[in-house]
């Protein structure tokens, strides 16, 4: 009886450290999926305001901590990039027919 | 019979010379009094070439100050440094003046101008690099040091000349590079989305923490400029060109500079120089 009793127990114990690896696993992959597809839409936003000549200057730096970051603050820092550069975008347009105001 | 021949002829050249000399473009003309006027009726105390002074011609505290630093300039090792470049022969035994018309002195002058055939605008640092490039010489430091000398020097020796880039009438590329100058010039960005404009025309004279805003009219006749905050530890000896302190002026706005001699900064630079179009060379002189 003891046996089945130890047996069954290590099976159990056994289940659950698999699920919970298996979860962990699965958090971190999506830790990194979500820290690569936040920063190449940060990196492809900048782009477009490069290309509109009206790039903030601390844009691309954000990118960068976001990299070095990684996990949830690589998120936050690249969304934070992200936002400057659709920014950006907006001033330039507004900008369009700059001029004199005198 | 000679004489009057030979007159005839001679009023032909010079009439003839007229006539070729490139026009100023109406639109840029128009843009040159409205923009000298607002100043003009902003500071009605003020004569057109005390604008070269700067936020001191406005401030008298300043001025004193200025004054006096101007009494014993800490900069004239560089300018010196900068005549002996000048001067110096490439290993070629060509010197920098091979690569200019005109004497010395007014080589500060004839820049920045329209390149026609390049179809962009050339500016006197620019020029200076390429002289080097096509002589074979080593590459230098674009912004600072020895080409921020050479042109120091350039500006010292032209003190007095009068500002006059043309933008020529009908020349429509021209005219396009000015436009883009002046769009700059006027254009919000960055973070702070602060232009060039909204400090130095709508603000000119207003204080900026312990600065005074100077006027964009007269910018150019005193660069490059000798500054006390370039003149720092790992800042360089003081010296910058105007494209330089444009790059500043970017970041301080969070916006991302641009190259320097590049079409964005020597776009501006052709309308920033053109508005103080008529002012005098004011020579190197201290900023803060």
């Amino acid at each position: 009886m003891k046996k089945i009793l130890l047996t069954l127990g290590v099976f159990v114990l056994s289940t659950q450290t698999n699920l919970f690896a298996m979860q962990y696993h699965t958090n971190t992959h999506n830790w990194n999926n979500n820290c690569e597809s936040a920063i190449s839409a940060a990196n492809f936003e900048n782009e477009k305001a490069k290309k509109v000549s009206f790039e903030w200057r601390d844009t691309r730096k954000l990118i960068k901590e976001a990299k070095k970051a990684g996990g949830d603050k690589c998120v936050e820092l690249a969304n934070k990039a992200k936002n400057q550069a659709i920014l950006a975008q907006q001033q330039a347009r507004d900008q369009a027919n700059a001029g004199p105001r005198f | 019979m000679k004489k009057i021949i030979t007159t005839i002829m001679l009023s032909v050249l010079l009439g003839s010379t007229t006539v070729l000399a490139a026009q100023q473009s109406s639109v840029v003309q128009a843009d040159i009094d409205d923009f000298q006027g607002y100043y003009k009726q902003k500071f009605p105390k003020l004569e057109l070439d005390d604008f070269s002074k700067g936020s001191y011609a406005i401030d008298n505290d300043n001025m004193l100050q200025f004054k006096a630093i101007m009494e014993m300039p800490p900069f004239e090792d560089y300018l010196d440094k900068g005549e002996a470049l000048w001067n110096t022969p490439f290993k070629n035994g060509k010197t920098y003046s091979s690569c200019f018309s005109g004497a010395d002195e007014t080589i500060r002058t004839q820049f920045p101008r329209w390149n026609a055939t390049k179809g962009k605008v050339d500016t006197l640092e620019q020029a200076i690099i390429e002289c080097r490039i096509q002589n074979k010489e080593r590459k230098i430091k674009t912004g600072k040091a020895e080409l921020a000398w050479i042109s120091a020097y350039l500006t010292k020796i032209a003190e007095g000349q009068t500002i006059n880039v043309i933008v020529p009438e009908g020349d429509a590329k021209a005219l396009a590079a000015y436009e883009d100058g002046k769009k700059f010039f006027y254009a919000k960005r960055g973070q702070l989305n602060l232009s060039c404009a909204d400090c130095h025309v709508d603000n000119a004279g207003k204080r900026i923490r312990g600065n005074r805003l100077s006027p964009a009219l007269g910018h150019i006749t005193h660069f490059p400029v000798w500054r006390g905050s370039w003149a720092k530890k790992n800042r360089g000896d003081g010296f910058g060109t105007i494209q330089l302190r444009y790059g500043g002026c970017n970041k301080q706005v969070r916006a991302k500079p641009f190259k320097r001699h590049k079409s964005e900064y020597n776009n501006l630079e052709f309308f920033h120089t053109i508005m103080s179009n008529g002012m005098k060379i004011s020579g190197i002189e201290y900023r803060r």
